[in-house]
């Protein structure tokens, strides 16, 4: 499967402050990657690199096999992007976007784009300015899709959605996208949209890349683990791979991201037994990696 | 049908502009004949703006609709607050600036004066509008209170105590205004009328090119902006040349005959205008284009261009509004020829002086295109100021067009009280524009070195820019010395060669500052 984007080594510090510290990651053709992440984790950061805003100081970046900073003009033409801040001039009416549009993409498909205009119920009359923050994310959707691009970036598209369009038009849309064997790249802090189009996820924190896998791979090496100790313990245990200690005296909780057999392994070497084993959610595998608290289901 | 309507109606208002026109010049009583004018084009403009620039809601910041306060302490301490510091502030740089030029001691009518004229800005800009054109009308009142105030001050058409007294009425009268519109408009009680239920999608072809795209977009971006200022400024220069040039007795022999000197500087000044904000418009200084927050840069910076297609864009759509603007320049221009070289006396206009004769045919179609041109100049500058009050902060619009506004009529006073400043001030002049042009062309080094760390454009690129901009120049002085008469060559023709030069520059080093803004 061709390499739609490949980012390697990737650093970026803004004065003092590192965003993108040694960033790594590959996204084949066909597939839906939700990266996901805390505010300021680096996602946009990553998105503008990819995007060729953002020149690589260290490392590189490659979309379609070209470099975006490079090679602008053919990078972007086959690149639908959304975001949180749409950007769109205000003075704009949704005919002339269009129209706009239309001159720069030659897959754009005008009765594609009315069709999703329509879906969305927008006004094509309307100034933009005019508009909702959500009718306002719909244009910026019809503009980003209406040419076919082979990548599509969606940076925290669903913020300004409500949640009849985050759940039966966009989500259906990149599940749409993914079966003409085209990319996508979604960014969200709504991780059960994340859960219903992913097949991959990354998560990025304080400019890394914690983990990066298929999304089933991703929750399956997850878990929450309980262990029995004979004795009382005043400190939890020092187990490879376990993070979020909880508990006290005989019995400890963690959250363990290894294999079954390590864990076993670990469990028995500081004298403890397995009781419990829960598989984690997304969101709780979010919350445990962004070191906040994970409920006890 | 309306629009055809709406062309009848200029045409007749141009004609009659023409008229009063010339009646005041043989009336002799020029600024009341000014003042007429500028309610006629005001009406000419309102009648005739687009529909797609009628906004009629309140400018006042929405956010703090929400603080715990009445609608008079919302409205009526910021008023203060900008009106104390903004008329202090205006006053000691006008201060300076009249210093340098002519000695005057009784300027402490400036501050009601700057007073008065924030708090109408704020009003017109506060207040919401059911009819919008009501705020253009307003709008162009204030320009015109602004530049005829110290006017007729120094003609001595007022005293400064009745002046100051009116601007503090004025003050308190917009605090009220601006206390219940903007009661209303907090509450949702402003009804504010659009046209977009009658709006017609026109049926346009798709583009043939990329870059054209970009070329509609940046046209539609910067061409509002430049014909605020190409309008504002060709108004008033209009308007200055109209009372400063029959009052002057400064003549230069040209060809034997004897030309106002002063009709001649007015009419150069409005020519430089449209190469100045027609270029400096697309292809705009480094904070413009790099500025990610404030300009279209990020959207621009998505599109499937190379940097040097956005910059091609930004020339080919640089050059278009260049040309259009240059209509009105030229007829204002040509229009400051036509003035009579002194109010006493037959009329007898500078173009007269220069092409011997004009028949009467000839002289009243001269003053009908006038009035057409100067009133398309100048609704150019209402619908832009129109289309932008309600959205930009007070203190810019203070900056840009207020002070500018009242150093140059605090300039003029001084030339009209005392006559004998003026070649004094002439040959001051260009140092101003050296000094400005040197600010300019200082600040690209920094920009340069920057650029060229970031490695984003190869250093013969750089190399062959600054190459361009030499040639340019040179090219531009051996025009200025070629084109300029004997009489005025020298100091003046370096001057305006350095000023047209200017934006020149910025096109050349769009490249730099659009790949710098773009790539991070």
């Amino acid at each position: 499967m061709t390499d739609i984007l490949r980012v390697e080594h990737l650093s970026r510090k803004f004065g003092e402050k590192l965003a993108l510290n040694d960033v790594s990651l590959t996204l084949k053709k066909g597939k839906v990657l939700g990266l996901i992440g805390e505010n300021g984790a680096g996602k946009t950061t990553l998105i503008k690199h990819i995007l060729g805003l953002l020149t690589a100081q260290e490392g590189s970046v490659h979309v379609f096999g070209l470099n975006p900073v490079q090679d602008p003009a053919t990078v972007l033409a086959n690149i639908g992007y959304l975001a949180e801040e749409d950007g769109l001039p205000s003075w704009m009416r949704v005919h002339e976007l269009q129209r706009y549009f239309q001159g720069f993409y030659a897959n754009w498909d005008q009765a594609y784009a009315e069709d999703l205009r329509e879906k969305f119920r927008i006004d094509r009359r309307a100034r933009i300015g005019q508009l909702s923050k959500g009718q306002r994310a719909r244009v910026g959707l019809m503009a980003a899709l209406a040419y076919r691009p082979e990548l599509l970036l969606l940076d925290e598209p669903s913020s300004g959605l409500d949640p009849i369009v985050r759940r039966e038009i966009l989500t259906s849309i990149v599940r749409a996208v993914a079966n003409e064997n085209r990319t996508v790249l979604f960014s969200s802090h709504l991780l059960s949209e994340i859960e219903m189009v992913a097949d991959e996820v990354a998560m990025i924190r304080d400019g890394e890349i914690l983990f990066c896998d298929e999304l089933d791979a991703v929750k399956q090496s997850h878990r929450r683990v309980t262990l029995s100790f004979d004795e009382t313990r005043s400190a939890p245990p020092n187990v490879p791979d376990a993070f979020c200690w909880e508990g006290g005296g005989r019995e400890w909780r963690c959250l363990y991201s290894g294999r079954t057999t390590t864990i076993d392994a670990a469990a028995a070497l500081v004298g403890a037994r397995i009781v419990e084993q829960d598989w984690l959610t997304l969101d709780e595998i979010f919350l445990a990696r962004s070191g906040g608290e994970v409920s006890h289901s | 049908m309306v629009k055809s309507w709406r062309q009848c109606l200029c045409l007749i208002a141009a004609i009659c502009f023409g008229g009063v026109f010339s009646h005041s010049y043989r009336q002799g009583a020029s600024l009341t004949g000014c003042l007429l004018l500028i309610v006629i084009i005001a009406l000419l403009a309102a009648l005739t703006l687009p529909e797609s620039h009628q906004q009629g809601a309140s400018g006042f910041p929405a956010y703090m609709f929400l603080l715990p306060m009445s609608n008079a302490e919302m409205v009526v301490w910021p008023m203060l607050l900008s009106a104390v510091l903004l008329a202090a502030a205006g006053w000691a740089i006008a201060l300076a600036v009249l210093t340098a030029v002519a000695s005057f001691a009784d300027t402490w009518w400036l501050a009601p004066y700057l007073a008065g004229n924030v708090a109408l800005f704020q009003t017109i800009s506060w207040l919401p509008m059911k009819r919008p054109e009501l705020r253009a009308l307003l709008a162009f009142a204030i320009v015109a209170s602004i530049v005829s105030g110290p006017i007729a001050i120094g003609v001595g058409f007022l005293t400064a105590v009745p002046m100051a007294l009116s601007y503090i009425a004025v003050m308190v009268l917009s605090m009220v205004a601006c206390v219940r519109g903007v009661g209303r408009a907090r509450h949702g009680l402003a009804a504010v009328g659009t046209n977009d239920d009658s709006y017609q999608i026109p049926d346009l072809p798709r583009f043939p090119s990329r870059v054209d795209s970009q070329v509609w977009l940046e046209e539609k971006r910067n061409g509002l902006v430049m014909k605020i200022l190409t309008g504002m400024l060709v108004g008033l220069f209009a308007l200055v040349a109209t009372i400063s040039v029959p009052t002057s007795g400064s003549f230069t022999p040209i060809g034997g005959v004897q030309v106002s000197s002063l009709a001649l500087v007015w009419a150069s000044l409005a020519l430089v205008l449209p190469p100045y904000f027609g270029f400096g418009g697309c292809c705009a200084s480094e904070s413009d284009n790099v500025s990610k927050d404030r300009s279209l840069l990020p959207f621009m910076a998505l599109r499937p261009l190379t940097t040097l297609q956005i910059v091609e864009a930004k020339v080919l759509a640089s050059t278009r509004m260049a040309l259009r603007l240059a209509v009105a320049s030229v007829g204002a221009a040509f229009a400051i020829l036509l003035l009579p070289t002194s109010t006493h006396g037959p009329y007898r206009p500078t173009i007269g002086a220069l092409a011997h004769a004009l028949t009467l045919p000839q002289a009243l179609g001269i003053l009908v295109a006038y009035g057409v041109v100067l009133a398309g100049g100048i609704k150019a500058c209402i619908s832009g100021i129109w289309s932008s009050l309600g959205r930009l902060p007070i203190w810019l619009m203070y900056i840009f067009a207020m002070l500018p506004l009242t150093v140059i009529s605090a300039t003029i006073i001084g030339l009209v009280t005392h006559p004998e400043k003026l070649p004094a001030f002439l040959a001051f002049l260009p140092n101003v524009i050296f000094i400005y042009a040197g600010l300019k062309l200082a600040a690209l080094i920094p920009a340069t070195v920057r650029l060229k760390r970031s490695g984003l454009v190869p250093e013969s690129l750089v190399t062959r820019w600054f190459a361009g901009c030499a040639v340019t120049g040179v090219i531009l002085f051996v025009l200025a010395c070629w084109g300029i008469p004997s009489a005025l060559y020298g100091r003046w023709a370096i001057a305006a060669q350095v000023f047209v030069f200017l934006p020149l520059l910025r096109v050349v080093l769009a490249p730099l500052f659009v790949a710098r803004g773009r790539h991070g």
